[in-house]
């Protein structure tokens, strides 16, 4: 809804045919309103209201700030008024809940929950609304148990957690509908699955009930409303406001043509200082926490006089000061805010002058949500300046803001058939109600989740949480699920229903430590092991602070202020982000096209000295011409980026060449270090890091040797100390993965002998062991205890990974093993990625070079090898003396 | 079972410790030859049923291979004496009457040996009485039980006339190779008054420890020890 007299042409006729008689009613009732206030609706939010008057479901697409919770939220309001008015107005009309709210994250709920109140009370309907998250006291709980509000704004757990009680999950009986915010958010993950069983349940005993979601852009909207409806028709509501977004980068005055990660950014500081100096509010993003720590402290290093104008905003500082935080943002007393996704969600935001960008985005989805941050109001043009901290960085800024302006976003894809999560759904439902097997079995398979879940699959998860394992070996012992006389499927011990409640849930974090100062006053929390690392009286930034160990107190971090100033920054999970198949791809073009502006392709074949030969892979499976990414016209003129990267791109293509979508560069070189081959697919870190292996364990297959690996968003490294392993031939026959080269894989399954070779040649038991800790998480095979829990507590706690090896030994066919490896493959390997590479290798040409030095693209990664070993002092000594002679040897030819 | 009949590799280390030499043991005990006596600590039998009655699924074999370990590293090191430091089972709910008859058909395919028990903080919570130690066959000795010049303990307590050992923190050891190659392993922590030996036990969870210096600290893995 906006403010804005301004008309928004109705795409959707105002009533259409077919329309119920209520909908007329409510249409009018709006319209009224609307006018009262001066108010125009915009074309989306009329849909939406129609489609929910139809009895529709569905999924509405739309920014930030657009609108869109007033465009789900009015029409399931405006039938209510109508009601309450035809039963004369008296309270409470409508008794028991009516909608329910859920919100991905715990903290936006009360945000939430005051919109929809404000909405509520403006459309003078007698409703309430109330939170139900984690952080609900239990007073509010138990009133809310006596009867619930109208409108409960919940979270996925806790909408779980209502399932585990049957007289909870009979009170949500009176829902009409489901509204699910930040969709886009939970679809990737279990959280998602949750949401996906849990509605299956409700949609089982409410036939009619109607479920929205709203999401921000996708690439698979369309897959992303089908899993969130379970397949069944629904609209796809497109909110039409688009906001102008303006992409730029923070271009330094000089680039090295030798870049290193990490290296360049605090060199942008005073460009930094500039952008932040000239408008009122900015938001300056980081992809790390750590990274968020460092600039801050540099910013106010840099501009003492802004202190109290700048502040500090991430997802382990306290509650409280992050509330402060928005608080200031909201009201305009800062300056700037340095801050990580913690701000990437989140309702009713000030709009900001501008947004920065620190390093690259590595996607296109998260950029937009970003820049979405300044100039919030429909309408008004959304700024982001990119500031890389890497040269290649600018390259992939150029890429983003192409893909943002052709609409190319990342696609999310929805998390399919988890066993964990199944597990958990039936302990849920045999805790609260009970269940049958073969009625919920037709439930569960209506979710696109496990809509493909076989009937094995299926008995053994019954098994599992009746007899603990396999029938053939029952445990007598074990007590976790029985059947009753009536069939039903229930929890019976009391102690078992109450640990499972607890461990509802399906998001698993680190151990953390609360960090707090010897007087009491709480900063924020911080993961156990960096924690574990440092000894009494180290120093460490944290929170903006620089802060010194007094002593770890149980689970408590005591600190003082330190007076020294060097500090450790804490390093915590999460970490590195793979660059997007998308921007990887922009990333390819954008290389293509520079090279096709400055070297046309014969001069090109011409120049290329003797040593730079073109072998071609025999093209045999998948010869049918198509290239998905060949570049366009080239005769535009290039961007900015671009250009300021002209002479490393004309010192790569002097000794080496470009990787672009038609070749797969690589290069040989030997150093004193030994033999080193660089590989560049540009297909982002997480697809390298998974070939860097399968190559190198494809090559040791011909002759034993060990490799030394590296491997960042552009490509990977190879080192040997012995000669001759890196031959063309050796070569096209690891790629291909066949002992020659010359033929392609054997009969049988292709992706299953990918997938073999994958886990074999890395460690991958290791991977699936860290894995599992969430798996076994979310079955409840461990559990962390509660308050007041004592020594009968500790007696059943088991750690995962102790588990996973048990279970590996005397268990192998437990399916959360299975999992356990799946989800190594997919997540952490990027296994259907790594196979749409090699599927796509015989079209490519591969293009071996062998440059007189290491090249500006094989640097990093050099470096990046490096950085493991040594410590970060003298690895910044190492690189400033390995730069100067590069260039050196740049300059003299 | 004897020697010949083990088909497992298990590696020894001989450590110099209060004036003698003990044989620590890949498989987590610890061999005094002069009294050919072999230590172990932290078995936990019946951790599984305990478990699996709390409604977490654990397989089962964990308490045979645990014993089997035992049954392998007495026929290797011919050991006529076999002393529990402390808890041999985890808890109440795990004594059952299959691990009852488990550990007695265990114990009589077994040549004979003399086995005590030092009872634990678990075994004392699990309640390990006469009737139990009489059917498995075990002996009681006391917290403080004097083996050459060693105390035997549970709890590493140091004490001011003898060396100490004992069991209870179940220690491991987290190490770094090259790169990103690293692993946590069980171990053996002989430091200047006590030595602590790693859990026995198969399904037994593993607490980091961080050895002053001057301390022997001896990894362990399947099949083999190594100082650290």
């Amino acid at each position: 809804m906006s403010a804005t007299p301004k008309v928004v042409a109705a795409a959707v006729p105002a009533r259409p045919s077919g329309q119920p008689a209520h909908a007329a009613a409510a249409e009018a009732l709006l319209d009224t309103w609307l006018a009262s206030r001066g108010w125009q609706a915009f074309a989306f939010q009329r849909a939406v209201w129609q489609a929910w008057w139809r009895g529709e479901s569905g999924l509405l697409h739309a920014p930030t700030g657009a609108g869109k919770t007033l465009a789900v939220l009015l029409g399931p309001l405006a039938l209510a008024r109508l009601q309450q008015d035809a039963q004369g107005g008296g309270r409470s009309a409508t008794r028991g809940v009516r909608l329910l709210w859920i919100t991905p994250m715990r903290a936006l709920a009360s945000d939430s929950a005051g919109a929809l109140r404000a909405a509520v009370e403006t459309l003078g309907l007698d409703w309430q609304v109330a939170v139900r998250t984690g952080d609900t006291a239990s007073a509010e709980r138990a009133r809310q148990d006596r009867g619930l509000p109208q409108i409960l704004v919940t979270t996925p757990e806790s909408l779980t957690l209502m399932l585990a009680s049957a007289t909870r999950l009979a009170a949500l009986d009176t829902l009409t509908g489901v509204i699910v915010d930040e969709w886009h958010e939970l679809l990737g993950s279990k959280r998602g699955v949750q949401v996906e069983l849990a509605l299956a349940h409700l949609r089982q005993r409410l036939p009619r009930l109607q479920v929205w979601g709203m999401s921000a852009t996708l690439g698979n909207l369309e897959e992303a409303r089908d899993t969130l409806l379970a397949g069944a028709p629904g609209a796809l509501v497109h909110g039409a406001v688009e906001k102008r977004l303006l992409v730029e980068s923070l271009i330094p005055a000089t680039l090295e043509r030798f870049p290193w990660a990490g290296h360049l950014g605090m060199r942008q500081l005073d460009g930094v200082v500039a952008l932040i100096e000239a408008v009122p509010g900015t938001l300056v993003f980081t992809n790390t926490r750590a990274q968020s720590e460092i600039w801050y402290q540099a910013l106010l290093e840099r501009r003492p006089d802004w202190a109290g104008e700048l502040a500090l905003h991430h997802g382990s500082i306290d509650r409280e000061v992050r509330r402060w935080v928005e608080e200031g943002l909201r009201s305009g007393s800062l300056r700037c805010v340095v801050c990580t996704s913690s701000l990437d969600l989140g309702v009713d935001f000030a709009p900001v002058a501008q947004v920065l960008q620190i390093g690259s985005p590595k996607g296109v989805a998260r950029l937009a949500q970003r820049a979405g941050r300044s100039g919030h109001a429909p309408g008004q043009t959304s700024r982001v300046v990119c500031v890389p901290t890497h040269a290649f960085e600018l390259l992939e800024a150029a890429a983003t803001r192409r893909a943002l302006l052709a609409g190319r976003i990342e696609a999310r894809m929805p998390v399919a058939g988890p066993i964990d999560v199944l597990v958990q759904h039936l302990l849920t439902l045999a805790t609260g109600a009970g269940f049958r097997p073969a009625a919920l079995l037709q439930e569960v398979r209506t979710t696109r989740a496990y809509r493909e879940l076989s009937d094995a699959d299926w008995a053994w998860t019954l098994e599992f949480i009746q007899h603990g394992g396999c029938a053939l070996q029952a445990y007598p012992d074990y007590r976790k699920v029985a059947i009753d006389a009536d069939g039903l499927w229930r929890v019976q011990e009391p102690t078992i229903a109450r640990r499972h409640r607890m461990s509802i849930g399906t998001i698993v974090a680190d151990g953390s430590m609360e960090v707090r100062f010897l007087r009491g006053a709480r900063l924020g929390q911080v993961e156990e092991g960096f924690i574990a690392r440092l000894s009494k009286g180290d120093c460490f930034s944290f929170a903006g602070r620089v802060l010194e160990l007094v002593r770890v107190d149980g689970m408590t971090a005591l600190v003082r202020a330190a007076r020294g100033t060097r500090a450790t920054v804490p390093r915590w999970q999460g970490g590195k982000m793979p660059l997007s198949s998308e921007l990887a791809h922009g990333v390819r073009t954008l290389l293509a096209e520079w090279q096709a502006a400055h070297l046309p392709e014969d001069r090109q074949a011409a120049h290329l000295p003797e040593d730079r030969q073109a072998v071609h892979l025999p093209v045999d499976r998948h010869a049918d011409g198509t290239t998905g990414d060949r570049p366009q016209s080239t005769q535009k003129p290039l961007e900015p980026e671009l250009q300021a990267l002209a002479p490393i791109l004309r010192l790569q293509q002097r000794w080496s060449g470009l990787p672009t979508p038609d070749t797969l560069l690589m290069e040989r070189i030997s150093t004193r270090e030994g033999w080193h081959l660089f590989v560049f697919p540009c297909a982002g870190r997480r697809v390298h890091g998974a070939l860097a292996a399968l190559l190198a364990w494809r090559l040791a297959q011909r002759q034993p040797v060990s490799f030394s690996m590296a491997w960042n968003d552009y490509g990977l490294e190879l080192v040997t100390a012995e000669a001759g392993h890196f031959t063309d031939a050796a070569l096209a026959a690891a790629l291909q993965g066949t002992p020659d080269g010359t033929q392609g894989e054997p009969d049988g399954d292709p992706d299953a002998a990918l997938r073999a070779a994958l886990l074999g040649s890395l460690n991958a038991a290791e991977l699936q062991r860290r894995q599992f800790r969430e798996i076994a998480r979310v079955a409840g095979l461990v559990f962390q205890g509660y308050p007041g829990s004592g020594k009968s507590a500790r007696q059943v706690q088991v750690s995962s990974s102790l588990l996973f090896d048990v279970l590996s030994r005397f268990d192998p066919g437990n399916l959360l093993l299975r999992q356990a490896q799946q989800e190594v493959l997919e997540r952490e390997l990027g296994f259907a990625e790594v196979r749409a590479f090699l599927h796509d290798l015989p079209r490519r040409t591969l293009r071996i070079t062998e440059p007189p030095q290491v090249t500006p693209f094989a640097f990093p990664l050099l470096v990046e090898r490096l950085r493991e070993r040594i410590s970060t002092e003298s690895l910044a000594d190492r690189v400033a003396r390995m730069q100067r002679q590069l260039e050196q040897a740049a300059d003299a030819r | 079972m004897r020697a010949e009949d083990v088909t497992v590799a298990h590696q020894s280390h001989a450590v110099q410790l209060a004036g003698t030499v003990v044989q620590a043991w890949s498989c987590r005990a610890l061999y005094w030859a002069p009294e050919r006596t072999l230590l172990v600590a932290d078995m936990h039998l019946g951790k599984a049923a305990t478990l699996r009655h709390a409604g977490i699924a654990v397989p089962g074999g964990t308490g045979a291979a645990t014993l089997e370990r035992l049954a392998e590293v007495i026929a290797l090191t011919r050991a006529e004496r076999v002393i529990v430091l402390g808890d041999l089972v985890h808890a109440r709910a795990g004594c059952t009457q299959a691990l009852d008859a488990l550990v007695q058909a265990w114990r009589a395919r077994q040549p004979a040996f003399a086995w005590d028990l030092l009872g634990g903080n678990h075994d004392r919570s699990a309640g390990v009485d006469d009737s139990l130690l009489g059917r498995w066959g075990l002996g009681q000795i006391a917290e403080g039980c004097v083996l050459g010049p060693f105390r035997l303990a549970h709890h590493p307590h140091a004490h001011p006339d003898a060396y100490v050992l004992c069991g209870h923190t179940h220690p491991a050891i987290r190490l770094q190779g090259p790169g990103r190659d690293r692993a946590r392993l069980p171990c053996f922590w002989f430091g200047p008054t006590i030595g602590v030996l790693p859990a026995f036990g198969v399904l037994t969870g593993h607490f980091d420890v961080r050895p002053a210096a001057g301390d022997q600290v001896l990894a362990v893995g399947d099949g083999f020890i190594q100082p650290v």
